[in-house]
């Protein structure tokens, strides 16, 4: 299986078919039990967890179905993370770019319970754009939105995706996210196959 | 500035909060009991060696060379002189104790004199100049004369100038009138000469470590016959307080320190739990492993920070608050204190987070970040068992140092252990059976007990802890009860403040009924005869000491005899009978006196008295003296037979209180040749010294039960989110609050219940191994312990239970359970 650079791929399938194992093997969250990923060159299944965690830092981007916004920390703080973890320049000014990009300029000091959790998805969305990753990892963007809602972060995620051209892998159940990426890959019994 | 940002916002969940807390309430009873005790030791010593004249006394029979005794820098020294001599004005002749001292006298303390007789003094740095005598109101009045007139004392001849009160190390004869005369006048006197009963009384002072060094200079010379001693051997009654006092405050506080550290790893334990989440979204957004470290080390080090600081500061407070209050309502200066509390304090807070909350919350380095994805997957860390151990080999070193002793450390550990297992036996045991009560109940109990079933294993450890912290509590109450108790019946209200001494046999009539007249309680009159021992076995003091290379010249001084028939109500008998015919030559002797002369049951004592010798007398029973008591107590009692034909004066003591001491004036006047002299300055002393000592021990005992509390809060937010999580399940399906909030208090007052039954059954335990093995007090059942132990365990746990969990039924099940599920 391979994603070339500004691809966009969804991962389909049933419920316990693998595809969130899948998605954390691609993003060098879990090791698999054989066979090797590569991502912008590197093998990360030869790194160790600390050298994965760089990779992710310089490379990657994550959004995620129940959001893991930190709860301790405000919308701003949370976009900054990576920013700071990466060690970007005035990571302020850039989260609070990156906020009034997705719409929540008058909520950049509102904690993540003080959100809908639409509001926390864009959060999450400009935490994930911020750093301006090469590879954005997506599980589930819109399982925890309504239809309306799931449909305005899925748009936002396409958006920002195209302007920045950003290889974007997703796993979804939603067939008509799926089908908005250039390709979709279905899993079923553990054997992965491109539709 | 993440960890700090993180800090931040999780202070409000509460779990760092009782991180802090506990930090901080374990450097606040260290700082401020380290303070206490050292200023109060400080305080009471410097007190008491006002009392003592000096830091050390060296008393001997012979004067040494100073100037073979290397002193230590800082330490200065003073000689008193003191004999008996009779003093004459006239026709009229009394026999006095004598003090000659020199220029440096006093050394500690003040001498008070006054201007007027039994007048109340005023404090002066020094002794009489030369040429001058300051003679006691008592010798005064026998003599039957007053300032500016003269006294005769050996062939000399000296003017007394002032009426003394009262002088620093007075006297060790307390039945005699005191008065001082400077050393340059003793030659004059022509009192002092070879063989003649002096008592040189060397008096030292200076810095502590240089009057220990001193005292090891003194001791490497000293020969038989001497006596070397501290307020803490000088004054038994004061010395008892402080140790036991030191001991209690040490226990407490080791105590303390160690609920404060169970209370810091749940608490840590628990927040480690909750922060994986966070630190998988940290490690998938790319923080590695040290970095998580780092977070979370800040977090504990402001925790330091503001925890040291806060304790001092509270530390210092209540220490402050309490010595404040002392130093005004017994005008007492408290000395300056070292840093030593302040460093103590801080570095037993910093350890206890080091090895309580840093391997919790270090195993977080190797949360997986797949945990984002995946919220079951466990992680590879240090296991439970690994960070107990961490905690008790930490705890077993912290506990060690606190109190230097390795057998009070490892009993305390075996006998937590040993409570431990059969608390968590028992409280299983009767947890998996509770179902069988709660079948019959109705719905609110049935589920409460099924639910204590249900979690049998998570709630014995519960009571484990519950029950270990109010099974602390109760032992501390415990002791702080006995040993207050005690000391206060020592003295209580109403001890005799005055002893009436010299009192003759033809005015025991008088006396008798003047005191009754005046609703005066006394403590019975005791014959007195003053006499000498002079064989022991029918050899000769002189020759037994030689034999046994002593040379012990208190031997062969009088001493003060009695007869009685019966025993004194507070001696208890050691060894022997008391005697049932008061016709035969018999004594009865203290233990300590008989073992200071080597003698025993058997052993026969001759007396000489006037001149007179009085027949050997067998010693048929040993008794043990609370010296304690403010009344007559005697080393010897004889029977009748041994003493009735010679010259005998009365003693009696009783107790007259503030508004009725201008009385005994009258009593004076009518008799004159009484004596009467007032001890109100020693109790009142060592009240203070008992108000001082029970302050620290309850302030002890209410910062503990601070720790204890927090302990039980930690526990009860660690369960806190699986009832949560059934309750609101519950809720769903159609349980109405009420029912819910009932079953939950049920079941933490029965959790309660039971921790508070075990717990008093534990303390009753343990309170009577530390009592007799370690205060060697005598113990009494308790029975505080067995209704405020399950008392306060229902209340306690039942009400903490219920507001940690009440939110269940006034926030909506589905938020609850969404909540818990984010």
């Amino acid at each position: 299986m391979t994603i070339a650079k500004g691809d966009s791929a969804a991962i389909v399938g049933a419920s316990g078919s693998g595809k969130t194992t899948l998605l954390s093997i691609l993003a060098g969250l879990d090791l698999p039990s054989s066979g090797s990923v590569w991502l912008d060159d590197q093998e990360i299944t030869s790194l160790n967890e600390d050298q994965r965690a760089k990779v992710r830092a310089d490379l990657v981007g994550f959004i995620f179905q129940s959001f893991q916004l930190l709860p301790a920390l405000n919308a701003l703080e949370n976009v900054m993370l990576p920013l700071e973890l990466a060690g970007i320049s005035k990571p302020d000014d850039r989260a609070t770019e990156w906020l009034n990009k997705v719409g929540l300029s008058s909520r950049l000091k509102h904690y993540p319970r003080q959100l809908s959790g639409g509001e926390q998805q864009r959060v999450a969305v400009a935490r994930a754009f911020a750093s301006q990753p090469k590879i954005l990892f997506a599980d589930e963007p819109t399982g925890n939105l309504d239809k309306k809602t799931g449909q305005q972060i899925a748009d936002l995620l396409f958006e920002l995706n195209n302007e920045l051209n950003t290889t974007l892998v997703l796993v979804t159940h939603d067939e008509l996210l799926a089908q908005r990426c250039q390709h979709q890959y279905h899993i079923e019994d553990g054997l992965i196959g491109k539709l | 500035m993440l960890g700090l940002k993180l800090l931040w916002r999780e202070w409000k969940a509460g779990d760092l909060g009782i991180l802090l807390l506990a930090t901080f309430l374990a450097i606040a009873i260290v700082t401020g009991l380290g303070l206490f005790t050292e200023r109060l030791a400080g305080a009471i010593n410097s007190q008491s060696n006002k009392l003592l004249g000096a830091d050390l006394v060296l008393e001997t029979g012979k004067p040494i060379d100073l100037t073979a005794i290397e002193f230590p820098e800082g330490t200065n020294s003073t000689l008193a002189t003191e004999f008996m001599s009779m003093l004459s004005s006239g026709d009229e002749f009394m026999l006095c104790e004598v003090w000659a001292v020199d220029d440096n006298f006093p050394l500690k303390g003040e001498v008070k004199i006054t201007d007027t007789p039994f007048g109340p003094g005023t404090s002066i740095l020094s002794g009489p100049p030369v040429g001058e005598i300051w003679p006691d109101s008592r010798a005064l009045q026998s003599l039957g004369i007053g300032i500016g007139d003269r006294v005769d004392i050996g062939d000399t001849n000296l003017v007394i100038t002032k009426i003394l009160v009262s002088s620093p190390g007075e006297g060790s004869n307390a039945l005699s009138p005191l008065v001082l005369i400077n050393s340059s006048d003793l030659a004059a006197t022509g009192i002092v000469r070879e063989g003649s009963r002096v008592d040189y009384n060397y008096f030292f002072a200076g810095p502590q470590e240089a009057v220990a060094r001193l005292r090891d200079n003194l001791e490497a010379v000293s020969v038989p016959g001497q006596r070397i001693y501290s307020v803490k051997e000088g004054q038994p009654r004061v010395a008892q307080a402080i140790n036991k006092a030191e001991q209690y405050l040490l226990l407490g506080s080791t105590l303390g320190v160690i609920l404060a550290g169970a209370a810091i790893a749940i608490a840590s334990r628990r927040y480690a739990l909750e922060q994986e989440s966070t630190v998988a979204v940290l490690k998938t957004l790319g923080l590695h492993a040290n970095g998580i470290a780092g977070v979370y080390l800040v977090q504990l080090a402001v925790i330091a920070v503001i925890a040291i600081l806060g304790g001092w500061l509270c530390g210092w407070l209540v220490e402050k608050l309490i010595t404040s209050y002392i130093e005004q309502a017994l005008n007492m200066q408290f000395e300056v204190t070292t840093f030593k509390p302040l460093l103590r304090g801080a570095l037993s807070g910093v350890f206890c987070l080091a090895i309580f909350a840093i391997p919790p919350l270090w195993m977080l380095r190797s949360v997986l970040p797949i945990k984002v994805l995946r919220r079951e997957v466990g992680r590879e860390a240090l296991s439970v068992r690994q960070i107990a151990m961490i905690g008790i080999t930490g705890l077993l070193f912290l506990v060690g140092l606190f109190t230097g002793d390795l057998k009070i450390t490892l009993s305390l550990f075996a006998g937590l252990a040993l409570i431990t297992l059969i608390v968590g036996g028992v409280a299983w045991l009767l947890l998996r059976s509770s179902h069988i009560a709660g079948m019959q109940a109705g719905n609110q109990w049935r589920l409460a007990t099924a639910s204590l079933r249900r979690r049998a294993l998570e709630n014995s450890f519960q009571i484990v802890i519950f029950s270990t912290t109010l099974l602390l509590f109760l032992v501390l109450l415990n002791m702080r009860t006995t040993l207050i108790d005690g000391w206060q019946a020592q003295i209580p209200e109403g001890t005799p403040n005055y002893f009436l001494i010299n009192i003759a046999p033809d005015e025991m009539p008088e006396v008798s009924s003047w005191l009754q007249s005046y609703d005066l309680k006394d403590e019975g009159l005791y014959p007195i005869v003053r006499a000498r021992l002079t064989h022991i076995n029918e050899q000769s003091i002189q020759e037994r000491n030689a034999e046994r290379g002593t040379n012990s010249r208190r031997d062969g001084r009088e001493i003060n005899l009695t007869y009685s028939d019966k025993m004194p109500d507070d001696n208890k008998l050691l060894e022997g009978e008391w005697w049932t015919d008061s016709s035969k030559p018999l004594v009865s002797i203290e233990a300590g006196y008989a073992e200071r002369l080597e003698v025993g049951l058997g052993d026969t004592m001759r007396f000489m008295s006037g001149g007179v010798v009085v027949a050997d007398a067998e010693i048929t029973s040993i008794r043990e003296v609370d010296w304690e008591q403010m009344r007559p107590n005697f080393f010897l009692i004889t029977t009748e037979s041994v003493l009735k034909d010679l010259p005998a004066e009365f003693i009696t003591s009783f107790y007259i209180p503030d508004e009725k001491k201008p009385l005994v004036n009258e009593l004076m006047k009518s008799h004159p040749t009484t004596q009467l002299f007032e001890i109100d300055t020693m109790i009142k002393q060592v009240r203070s010294i008992i108000k001082q000592v029970t302050m620290a021990i309850e302030s002890v005992l209410w910062l503990t039960v601070a720790c204890g509390a927090l302990v039980l809060i930690a526990t009860i937010r660690a369960s806190q989110v699986e009832r949560m999580q059934e309750s609101a399940i519950l809720r769903t399906l159609g349980a109405s609050g009420k029912l819910i909030l009932n079953s939950l208090t049920i079941e933490f007052a029965l959790i309660g219940l039971i921790a508070g039954l075990l717990a008093a059954a534990g303390a009753e335990i343990t309170s009577w191994l530390i009592q007799t093995r370690v205060f060697e007090l005598e113990y009494t059942t308790s029975f505080l312990t067995w209704w405020l132990g399950p008392l306060l365990g229902i209340l306690l746990i039942g009400s903490l239970g219920f507001l940690t969990t009440r939110r269940v039924t006034t926030q909506a099940p589905s938020s609850i359970l969404r909540e818990l599920a984010s």
